[in-house]
């Protein structure tokens, strides 16, 4: 489980009809990630 | 998520929503809900599982706090989408550092329980700013 303070796990997903994005195209800027769950 | 949106981008920071819903729904939905941030694809969750995201039983998913969220979806004019996908599946926010280290994580204890927008905002406006100095 990751904690605060942890190194954020790498990514690579598909944006919808825009190509991947990686955790490493935001570095150095703040990002929020939400997570969606099913109300939406 | 629009009004947060705005306020995080003023705060230098980007946000990003992530959904297991397949690319091809996450398209009509994001045109839909006109939604001004990406949307990721993660079908197979290994995002979700990567950042602690858990799954829900029978009364975390179907107890009255998800009921009470459909219903002020329908006030609000959201149409009844059906069950999407995975209903166990749960989500939660996570705040990401400049230096790419977790500065905040909530996890989702129904699908709709989640962290204070006010203390999201603040947080991100916080690190944005700690970021702005360090260059």
């Amino acid at each position: 489980m990751v904690s605060v303070g942890d190194p954020a796990p790498d990514f690579h997903l598909e944006r919808a009809q825009a190509g991947a994005v990686s955790l490493k195209d935001y570095r150095g800027r703040p990002l929020l990630l939400v997570f969606l769950r099913h109300p939406g | 998520m629009r009004d947060q949106h705005e306020r995080a981008r003023r705060a230098g920071a980007e946000v990003l929503a992530v959904s297991f819903a397949a690319e091809r729904k996450l398209v009509r939905y994001r045109e839909e809900m006109a939604l001004p941030f990406p949307l990721l694809a993660d079908p197979d969750r290994r995002a979700y599982r990567a950042y602690g995201m858990g799954r829900g039983g029978v009364w975390d998913i179907w107890g009255p706090s998800t009921w009470w969220a459909y219903l002020r979806l329908f006030l609000k004019g959201r149409r009844w989408r059906g069950i999407q996908d995975d209903p166990a599946q749960l989500g939660g926010d996570v705040i990401i550092g400049g230096d790419g280290r977790i500065a905040y994580h909530y996890r989702s204890r129904s699908p709709a329980d989640r962290p204070d927008a006010t203390e999201l905002m603040e947080r991100l406006e916080a690190l944005g700013s700690q970021d702005g100095e360090g260059g």
